[in-house]
């Protein structure tokens, strides 16, 4: 239970209207793990009647989720015989059969291969669903979200859309070299404009362009 | 919304239960080889005297330690899998997760509990008076050691330290209290501490009923209820649901 503070989703009080709460929204840890002796099919199943759906409710909505994320040839297979990212992936089809208002998904590709990767996104990305997604991947956050937070140590210390959160690097460029302003493991970072870069001819540097990374960064977000 | 719920627990059932009896019942034979060990002992040992012990006793057994085994599951459910964590964001209750598991488990003796009937068929022990008294005493067991088993693993922060309290608790409440040997061999001082074991009074109710012990019937089903309410009590009002 909270503290302090107030916590709403779609204007319900988390605290004092739960069951209100739990109606619209749909919950994914992060480290959840399917039942090794369950298929796909009675994972998704299980799942929606505990949301409230009628078994044949359930079994239809299963069965395009499961459809959707590539997952039907293996639907009736135990879990245990399937691959991390097949695993992984029948959360995410929980999430889009739940059918809620909010879907809040924990590092949904962690431990994904590329291409697993590219498939939930584009699953995401179809979601009707307002999509809460906690995530370490910054290319994942540039890719699926609207607007970013980023917290450290559960306070909010960036928030906007990625244009935003960006700007101040507007016109630069990352270096990394043996010196600079940032110590990144045995990197140093610095942000340059670009028409600084001929100042650095001829010197033993790596020139990136930026990614939200720079944000994390700059605040200091990397230490620990 | 209560149609809902019973809708989950089925589902649930389905889902734990019927796919382990489906897809792991190499655990069927695990569970069912220490009863049946300890039964081929007390058979050669007692010239096969004291057999119908060792049947009633297996049957015991085999509800009460598979009851227990929810302690690991339930840990491994909670911390490995994070089940807990996605069940507690929908309407899903403690009460609803539990009967689910209560059935779950039902459904995975099943296999046991025919292996000891039918050879208490095959040793003429039943009639319908106790299949009445297997029914009453057996759902209760099946109740109160789920559901001591379920309050028990909710505190457990280790899914390591599961596997060894599930492993303990099943010898304590199998082969310590009087369920393969006759209650008259030990003497009454030693049956109460045993009592906190619903698998104790619940022998005892059946040995009566079974006609291999003499004992106050009523008084013993009556400490089995008692028992049963407490346990579901405290799995309902004391474990840890939404908090972990």
């Amino acid at each position: 239970m909270p503290t302090s503070g107030i916590a709403e989703i779609e204007g319900y009080d988390v605290v004092k209207e739960p069951n209100k709460v739990r109606k619209i929204i749909s919950s994914i840890p992060q480290e959840a793990r399917p039942v090794g002796i369950a298929s796909p099919l009675e994972h998704v199943v299980m799942y929606l009647t505990a949301r409230g759906f009628s078994l044949s409710e359930a079994f239809n909505l299963a069965r395009k989720s499961l459809k959707e994320v590539g997952l039907w040839d293996v639907a009736n297979i135990p879990t245990d015989e399937l691959s991390g990212g097949m695993k992984r992936k029948v959360f995410v089809a929980m999430a889009i059969a739940s059918n809620a208002e909010v879907v809040l998904l924990d590092e949904p590709t962690l431990g994904l291969d590329p291409i697993s990767r590219l498939e939930v996104w584009s699953i995401l990305k179809h979601l009707d669903a307002k999509l809460i997604l906690t995530t370490h991947y910054m290319e994942e956050a540039k890719e699926l979200a609207k607007e970013i937070i980023v917290m450290h140590k559960g306070r909010i210390v960036a928030r906007g859309t990625i244009d935003e959160l960006l700007k101040p690097f507007n016109g630069k460029v990352r270096i990394e070299s043996n010196i600079g302003e940032y110590k990144v493991g045995s990197n140093y970072i610095s942000y340059i404009n670009i028409e600084d870069l001929k100042d650095f001819k001829g010197k033993d540097i790596t020139v990136k362009p930026i990614t939200l990374e720079d944000l994390l960064i700059i605040n200091g977000l990397g230490e620990d | 919304m209560a149609y809902s719920r019973i809708r989950f627990i089925i589902t649930f059932a389905w889902f734990y239960g019927y796919t382990s009896l489906k897809r792991g019942y190499v655990y069927v034979a695990t569970y069912m080889i220490t009863p049946l060990s300890v039964l081929f002992l007390i058979y050669v040992i007692s010239r096969g005297a004291l057999l119908p012990y060792a049947i009633l006793g297996g049957l015991l057994s085999i509800i009460t330690m598979n009851s227990l085994s929810l302690v690991a599951d339930v840990t491994f459910l909670r911390l490995e899998l994070k089940l807990q964590d996605l069940l507690v964001s929908t309407h899903v209750k403690a009460l609803d997760y539990l009967i689910g598991h209560i059935l779950s488990n039902l459904i995975f003796s099943m296999p046991g509990i025919m292996v000891y009937i039918l050879l208490g068929t095959l040793y003429g022990m039943f009639n319908a008076f106790r299949i009445i008294w297997l029914i009453l005493v057996l759902t209760p067991l099946l109740i109160s050691s789920s559901a001591l088993a379920f309050f028990i693993s909710t505190f457990i922060p280790h899914v390591r330290h599961s596997w060894g309290v599930a492993s303990f608790l099943s010898i304590v409440f199998t082969i310590i209290p009087p369920l393969y040997y006759p209650a008259y061999a030990i003497p009454v001082i030693f049956l109460y501490p045993l009592l906190i074991s619903p698998s104790t009074p619940a022998s005892l109710v059946l040995q009566s009923a079974f006609g291999l012990y003499e004992t106050d019937i009523i008084l013993n089903y009556v400490t089995l209820i008692v028992e049963t309410s407490i346990y579901v009590l405290l799995a309902l009002k004391f474990s840890r649901w939404r908090s972990v």
